[in-house]
């Protein structure tokens, strides 16, 4: 025990002013980061930077995607979005579960699900 | 020394990898007149030069199968073929031998749903005066409609329709023709990502500034005003085309004449209200929207399925009929209104 | 180099690839979320024997690991990698400028930070092009770090004491460069 209260002693105030200053750096840019737009009634999936799928969160419907290591599968149900099936070892994307704000990544299989704009029914050309 | 050097390489680096995009990526718009309606080509460009003599060549290119190709103008090779229906085959140009071809094509897939041949017919009706043929005159007139009579020599690069009286009409296939030449004139010239549409025969490639697609509507076909949309979706290397019975029409009696009339009855088809066709080119995008308005709704997904080709099918009651593989790509806008007629 | 101290750096490497290993198998409930434990051992490492040492043994323990987990060449491995290079050299920097400064726990802070802000830039550089998933996740992996910086530094300095208390060692006095007995 005596050990450890030498290493806490050895602890400079450099240290703290270290400490301090990185927490609140850390807390500001969460709340700079709640304020970003990671969030809207669209989704878009993409896989090794190339955008696949922009989905309305107002549609019930599922997706699959192809990524390096198989077939990542997506759902959208009442305007919350999630991964339910992925090829990934640890399916840590999958646990993410559901979300409405923010973004899931499968690394493995380079899949990422971004929460984005809103869907304002803009388009470049009309057919009819 | 050395140390302190590598460690602020190392932090330059990584604040170096949240620097953003230099080059200044623009979409550039612009519209011509041409083959009887509005066609806007929008380009995706670094450069307002390089833009403007991309999309020049692309109405220059537009222009030139318009002239080719349109059954008004006595200089057009369709005009010189019907001309010498019955007499004899006439030489015609590369991309005409081609758009032929393909109608050809289309026609043999479809059963005959799409048939150049029909304008004999669909000239019997006048959508200005709102008048319609007797049942006597179609009858006598429906022979003339048979794509198998127009015969196309490859060698000789020759059409020919075997009966006088027949007529072939580009219309419903030259647009979309016209959207594939112009795409790849805009490609050889460089441009990266551009969006062509000939009316509502569109065709699309690449991606927009930002990487975000491009995205089009599909109009109501019972709409308001020309920004009433049922669905949207992106399109991403490739074409659309939608054939209505609210383009051309009348309404006489409760019952609404249309333009896509049944090569086989002569008479305007029923049951469909619009059809929209995608797939990777607007030559057949254009002609299939067609076909599958004559053949219905059944029949038109099956022949979609079988050709590869997506389509969205809005029937008579408004309710709308999707090949599945389209599901997942159209987002439907919510309000669907359709006005209930014949 | 003595052959005490040789066989130290083979064992604290073995440590090293022990601490990695054990954390990588366990179950993380949020993603990407490593505490990084492996990095005691660089910390540790570096003090007493030097920026070399120290970089010698994370290259070996990345390497190891990944060939042992299968992950060699994997995203796994590239951001392991970067975190472990970039961190081991600033903390080496850090510790060479600021020795007087920081204790180990101010040290094990920054490096804990570098590896962090390392593969967060390297996640967005190679994997995922996405800036604003990025930053969405990033304060929350950086406020991990200083929890995991600070528990890598305090246990270094505590293991340098056990360690200094049993054998004689050999260190490279960061300001003069002489070797001198602790």
């Amino acid at each position: 025990m005596s050990l450890l209260k030498e290493t806490l002693k050895e602890i400079t105030i450099y240290d703290w002013a270290l400490l301090v200053a990185l927490i609140l750096l850390s807390v500001s840019g969460l709340f700079l980061v709640k304020g970003l737009a990671l969030s809207g009634n669209t989704a878009s999936i993409e896989v090794n930077g190339k955008l696949l799928y922009r989905l309305s969160l107002n549609e019930d419907r599922t997706v699959e995607v192809h990524g390096p290591i198989g077939i990542t599968r997506v759902e959208v149900k009442q305007g919350k979005i999630r991964i339910t099936d992925s090829p990934c070892p640890n399916k840590l994307c999958i646990r993410q579960g559901w979300i409405k704000r923010g973004a899931i990544i499968c690394l493995p299989n380079r899949v990422v699900v971004t929460i984005g704009g809103d869907d304002t029914g803009e388009v470049d050309a009309i057919s009819g | 020394m050395k140390r302190f050097l590598f460690i602020t390489l190392n932090l330059l680096l990584i604040l170096s990898s949240f620097s953003c995009n230099l080059r200044k990526e623009e979409t550039y718009r612009k519209s011509e007149f041409l083959m009887d309606t509005i066609v806007t080509i929008t380009v995706v460009s670094d450069s307002e030069k390089k833009a403007g003599d991309a999309m020049d060549k692309a109405f220059a290119e537009i222009k030139r199968l318009g002239q080719l190709l349109n059954s008004f103008s006595p200089d057009s090779e369709i005009s010189a073929i019907n001309r010498n229906a019955g007499i004899s085959p006439v030489k015609i140009s590369p991309d005409t031998y081609t758009l032929l071809e393909k109608g050809i094509e289309v026609s043999t897939e479809t059963g005959g749903a799409f048939d150049m041949t029909v304008g004999v017919v669909v000239n019997l009706y006048d959508f200005h005066k709102k008048t319609h043929p007797s049942d006597a005159l179609i009858r006598e007139k429906l022979p003339l409609v048979n794509f198998r009579d127009l015969i196309l020599n490859k060698d000789k690069r020759t059409a020919f329709l075997k009966r006088k009286g027949m007529s072939v009409d580009a219309g419903g296939i030259a647009k979309g023709y016209a959207a594939d030449r112009a795409t790849a004139v805009l490609k050889s010239a460089g441009i990266k990502a551009a969006l062509v549409a000939v009316a509502g025969d569109i065709r699309a490639y690449g991606l927009k500034p930002g990487e975000t697609p491009w995205r089009v509507g599909i109009r109501n076909p019972r709409g308001k005003g020309m920004d009433d949309i049922i669905a949207t979706l992106e399109l991403r290397d490739m074409a659309i085309s939608t054939s209505g019975d609210y383009e051309r029409f009348f309404i006489e009696n409760g019952k609404r004449y249309h333009h896509l009339i049944d090569p086989k009855t002569g008479y305007p088809a029923g049951g469909v209200m619009s059809v929209t066709v995608v797939g990777p080119l607007a030559v057949y995008t254009d002609s299939l929207a067609t076909a599958l308005f004559i053949s219905g709704i059944e029949k038109g997904l099956k022949i979609a399925g079988t050709l590869g080709y997506d389509t969205l099918m809005i029937d008579k009651a408004g309710k709308i009929h999707m090949t599945d593989s389209l599901k997942n790509k159209i987002t439907l806008q919510p309000r669907i209104k359709t006005n209930k007629d014949k | 180099m003595q052959s005490q101290d040789r066989l130290r750096i083979a064992i604290l490497a073995a440590y090293a690839i022990g601490l990695h290993g054990l954390e990588r198998m366990i179950p993380a409930p949020v993603p990407w979320l490593r505490f990084g434990f492996a990095n005691i051992i660089t910390l540790t490492a570096l003090i007493l024997y030097g920026l070399r040492v120290a970089m010698t043994i994370t290259l070996i323990r990345v390497l190891i690991v990944s060939l042992l987990t299968g992950s060699f060449l994997g995203p796994g491995f590239v951001l392991s990698l970067g975190g472990g290079v970039a961190s081991t050299l600033i903390m080496g920097g850090a510790y060479s400028l600021f020795s007087g400064i920081f204790s180990p726990v101010g040290i094990g802070l920054i490096g804990a930070m570098a590896h962090n802000l390392t593969q967060l830039s390297l996640a967005y550089l190679l994997f995922i092009r996405r800036i604003e998933a990025i930053l969405f996740v990033a304060p929350l992996i950086l406020f991990l770090g200083i929890i995991t910086g600070l528990f890598n530094g305090m246990a270094s300095g505590l293991l340098l004491k056990k360690l200094g208390e049993k054998i004689t060692v050999t260190q490279l006095n960061p300001k003069t460069k002489e070797e001198e007995k602790i």
